[in-house]
């Protein structure tokens, strides 16, 4: 009961916002901060258990968990709203509506808690539409083409995972088959923000305010990794496959369109990108035990979520140190990561991990750099509480991390690199008025073809099946007439000419009678 | 026991004689008409639980009336006939208290009222039918007393639109009535029985397809099968209530609720199957599936493209028997009350759209969501159980449908679940997006001034309520007296020996 009180509260509260017509940043921000400290304080102090049997959702298997993947977590997403509940009592205009908040906040406590594989799905769906709804209810209209973009690939992500959990669910006890792994995959790709699927990503953070981007920045990646380490099975075959070439692709192609962008949000979109896929490097590695890596996706979505906060910070001498800080964390727990993804990876891509790690660092430090040049929504200065937050769990997640596998040298030694890069590229790259490529990227492209097909299929639909049907309709009604009948026999009866149609249908009813009396 | 016997009739009674007297009573006496509309809808609820209860426990309602030697006319209450006849009181119910909200100070509203009850009572009627007789009666009152319905406004396109609706529904009709005569020509009998009663006679399998598909397709026009669809659509100019009512209740559901019968209790699954009628039949509901999803894609009429969902769910029950399976029944037999509840829920809030602002097309309904919550709550949550988002009831129905055909073998079934709720998701979200998000106009085509209240309660209440009992029928699927309960027992006789 302990467990599925947690994932109601939002829902209760929710429910009460949506009672009340008329509540300001300010509460929905103090309600926002009650659930997240709940969820802290579950997570700090409750041990780990297990319930079985719910009987929600018809589903037998139906049970939820709480374990050392569900404490890192709860830590981090509880940390997420409680951040993003200090910065919505601030907010001066409406912030994001607050029932998408806690709709979202209610779907990913489900999802980290979720044993049972219709849970897991239940949570991925109201997490992804909560996103939506947050990303929705942003003033700047800019949002909506990432909106398209980031509803089609949840919609298609709910299927597949819906297909799979079909398929586990028909024949219990097989385990997943390679085919199902393989859906399963690209089912958590598309709504992690990895590539291909990350095309949403950037121009959303473009659009929104902080709160919403800090949750737009951490919570796709971090709910899909978490979902693929409760659901996907350790032997499975392809599964590395996958996640090295997306990881690798992935990483590549944020650095090439993350180095062509100019503003500090753009540039935090493929920055997430090339974070989360030196993680789905990782996840083939974790899938037996898991726990390493969700300290590590908690050390370095927390650092990655805390740049659209820094940017709100008095920019004398705070904002830079915290980034120093942040990007520290972000660079050792990258580091380990790689490290970690390294036991998995062929010896020929070992040496490619931790140059991914690099770059996520190299990428996060240019985004919190740009950060300076983004002319931000008039959103008022942040005081040090919520960086503190991210900063604490950051740490927290990069020290359970150490415990289980102790540092190298090593990777002190590489954890400057990324900074460094960092640094050199801001200095290099020259500060243009428009990016080389449009935040996105190939999002036009996408659309373009998406308006092509949906014309192609208007006209058909529009004016091909109306015609078939007008002329069918016809016919139909043409029966009740007897003006039609008799062209119809005078037809007939042009064409026989021996006979007359008459003769032919009364002897074709005679025949009919005769033989059903038969 | 004579109170078994008379028990079915008391039921059809209990909306007949309310709708015989209403038809009597001048236009003004509203209080009147309201008590015997909500009076026999209450008094039908409680002889249904009394009934549900008893065949719950394996006692047998059966009402028979001789009209010629070896063919009666025959009401028996068995559990999927009371499955229907639950859904059609309790939307009866909840339509009535709409449509006197919907219809006040409207003219011929004892005319309505009446034709509204009679239409109830011919499809329970035709819910309890015990033989292919009774059926086919049950099957042409509902065509007559609905085609009044389709035409109340009395303009020029709400007659055409009876027109075709006539046209169709007395096609599938004849239909019907061809492939029952020469069915009774060949077996002497009409008595629909538990796996069918066709199975082990010597008769000849082509003609039994053939008499298959007459039946079939005669009910399928009002199942509306693509291409027999073509009614549905167009008859949308009909009020809210009966909108509602057709695609929720009566005659949609009637057709579904035919295929049905048909198949289990004529032909018997397993002998349709050898037959090899039911992977047509199959496939002609997955085309009908994605057909309708894809044509309700670019309706901007709001009833157009919730009539276009309808022809798209409603196969959902076609498919789930034609996969020839017990969980696919279950799928299919439960989407055919869930489906009920959402549509409602829907058309419900169509009308509160049109009725409280003057909205009726998709690209009016920006900002909708703040000015009317309540009522796009609902919607929301139909419009999710329609796509099969958990926990809504569309789920548990995909779930058990996409279960059965793996079961079976039938693999095909999950893509086409998994594209109609692509679709589904294609033309309910932006209507969701757009009503929520988009800010709102400075002026509404048709604003009513309701005072505090986004709506009036007689509007209000209904959709609220079929809204949330489309959400408890997910959420609280696996407890007892759910429409999955019951479906489950449906399911074990059918198929249990």
């Amino acid at each position: 009961v302990k467990l599925l009180v947690l994932p109601l509260l939002p829902l209760l509260a929710a429910l009460w916002m949506a009672l009340t017509s008329r509540h300001g940043n300010r509460l929905v921000g103090r309600v926002v901060i009650v659930l997240a400290v709940i969820v802290l304080a579950v997570a700090v102090l409750m041990p780990a258990m297990r319930v079985e049997h719910l009987g929600v959702l018809l589903i037998e298997n139906t049970a939820m968990q709480f374990d050392e993947i569900g404490r890192a977590a709860l830590l981090l997403f509880g940390g997420l709203w409680l951040t993003a509940g200090l910065l919505l009592t601030r907010l001066p205009e409406p912030g994001p509506h607050p029932v998408a908040v806690l709709v979202a906040f209610s779907g990913i406590l489900t999802l980290v808690l979720a044993e049972g594989s219709v849970l897991i799905y239940s949570g991925l769906l109201v997490t992804g539409y909560g996103l939506y709804a947050i990303m929705a209810s942003e003033p700047d209209p800019q949002w909506r083409r990432a909106g398209r973009a980031l509803i089609v690939v949840l919609v298609i992500s709910d299927l597949l995972v819906f297909e799979v959990l079909l398929a586990s669910a028909s024949y219990p006890g097989v385990g997943l088959k390679p085919y199902l792994v393989v859906m399963l995959m690209i089912a958590l790709i598309l709504r992690s923000g990895l590539a291909p699927a990350h095309v949403w990503l950037p121009p959303a953070l473009v659009a929104t305010r902080t709160p919403a981007a800090l949750l737009l920045v951490a919570v796709p990646p971090a709910a899909a990794l978490l979902a693929g380490l409760r659901l996907l099975p350790a032997d499975a075959e392809g599964m590395r496959i996958i996640c090295l070439a997306i990881g690798l692709l992935g990483a590549l192609w944020a650095v090439v369109v993350g180095l062509s962008q100019r503003s500090g949000r753009a540039t935090l979109g493929y920055a997430v990108l090339a974070s989360a896929s030196v993680l789905l490097l990782a996840l083939p590695a974790s899938i037996a035990a898991g726990q390493e890596l969700a300290w590590l996706i908690l050390a370095m979505m927390t650092t990655a979520a805390s740049a659209p906060v820094i940017a709100l910070l008095h920019a004398d001498r705070m904002r830079p140190l915290a980034l120093t800080i942040m990007a520290v964390i972000h660079a050792l727990a990258a580091i380990h990561t790689s490290q970690l993804a390294t036991t998995a990876l062929p010896g020929w891509a070992g040496w490619l991990a931790p140059l991914v790690a690099i770059s996520a660092t190299a990428l996060l430090i240019l985004a919190g750099l740009r950060s300076s040049n983004d002319h931000l929504r008039e959103e008022p200065e942040s005081d040090l509480w919520p960086i503190a937050i991210l900063g604490v769990l950051g740490c927290t997640g990069l020290g359970f991390a150490w415990t289980m596998q102790a540092p190298t040298l090593a990777a002190f030694l590489m954890a400057p690199a990324g900074l460094a890069a960092g640094l050199i590229l801001y200095r290099l790259l020259p500060g243009k008025q428009a990016p080389l490529i449009a935040p996105g990227d190939w999002l036009g492209l996408i659309e373009r073809v998406g308006s092509l097909v949906i014309d192609r299929v208007q006209i058909v639909c529009g004016q091909f099946l109306p015609r078939w049907r007008d002329q069918f309709q016809t016919g139909l009604v043409g029966l009740w007439r007897g003006d039609f009948w008799s062209n119809w026999i005078e037809r007939i009866d042009l064409r026989l000419q021996i006979w007359s149609a008459t003769s032919v249908l009364l002897l074709a009813t005679a025949l009919g009678a005769a033989y059903l009396l038969m | 026991m004579i109170t078994n016997a008379w028990l079915p009739v008391l039921i059809l009674a209990t909306s007949l004689v309310p709708g015989l007297i209403i038809f009597m009573l001048p236009e003004r006496s509203v209080v009147l008409r309201t008590a015997l509309n909500l009076g026999g809808a209450i008094v039908k609820l409680l002889l249904l639980v009394i009934m549900m209860l008893g065949v719950f426990n394996g006692v047998e309602y059966e009402f028979r009336l001789a009209l010629v030697p070896g063919l009666d006319l025959v009401l028996r209450a068995d559990a999927l006939a009371l499955m229907f006849v639950n859904l059609s009181a309790v939307l009866w119910l909840v339509t009535t208290i709409y449509a006197i909200g919907y219809l006040e100070d409207s003219p011929n509203r004892s005319r309505f009222f009446g034709y509204f009850s009679l239409c109830v009572t011919a499809t329970v009627g035709l819910a309890m039918s015990g033989n292919l007789l009774t059926f086919l009666v049950f099957y042409e009152a509902l065509t007559l007393t609905t085609y009044p319905l389709v035409v109340h406004r009395g303009t020029e396109i709400a007659r055409k639109a009876g027109r075709v609706y006539l046209a169709y529904t007395l096609f599938g009709g004849a239909l019907v009535l061809l492939g029952t005569i020469w069915l009774y020509s060949l077996t002497g009998t009409l008595e629909f029985v538990d796996r069918g009663f066709l199975d082990g006679l010597d008769i000849s399998p082509g003609v039994l397809q053939v008499i298959f598909w007459l039946l079939i397709l005669g009910v399928g026009v009002k199942a509306a099968l693509v291409p027999m669809h073509v009614w549905l659509p167009q008859a949308m100019v009909a009020p809210a209530p009966v909108s509602a009512l057709l695609h929720a209740v009566a005659v949609v559901k009637a057709g579904a609720f035919g295929i049905v019968r048909i198949m289990y209790d004529v032909f018997g699954i397993e002998f349709a199957a050898d037959l090899g009628v039911t992977m047509p039949l199959a496939i002609l509901a997955a085309v009908t599936i994605i057909y309708g999803s894809t044509r309700a894609l670019f309706q901007d009429d709001l009833k157009r493209r919730l009539a276009f969902s309808t022809v798209s769910q409603v196969s959902y029950i076609t498919l789930g028997v034609a996969i020839a399976g017990p969980i696919a029944t279950i799928g299919g037999m439960v989407h055919l009350v869930h489906q009920g509840f959402m549509k409602i829920t829907l058309f419900f809030c169509a009308g509160n759209f049109a009725e409280t602002v003057g909205v009726h097309k998709v690209s009016e309904l920006a900002g909708i969501g703040k000015r009317m919550p309540w009522t796009t709550a609902a919607f929301t949550v139909a419009a999710f159980g329609m796509i099969g988002v958990p926990p809504t009831a569309g789920f548990i129905s995909k779930w058990y449908l996409g279960l059965g055909g793996l079961e079976v073998g039938q693999d095909w079934v999950v893509l086409v679940l998994a594209g109609s709720s692509l679709l589904n998701a294609a033309y309910f979200l932006p209507i969701l997006r757009t009503a929520w998000f988009d800010p709102p106009p400075d002026k509404w085509p048709a604003e009513r001034d309701f005072g505090r209240k986004e709506t009036a309660w007689a509007l209000l209440l209904p959709p609220l309520f079929t809204g949330i009992a489309a959400l408890l029928f997910g959420l609280l699927a696996s407890m007892p007296w759910t429409p999955l309960d019951w479906v489950q027992l449906i399911a074990a006789r059918k198929y249990l020996p």
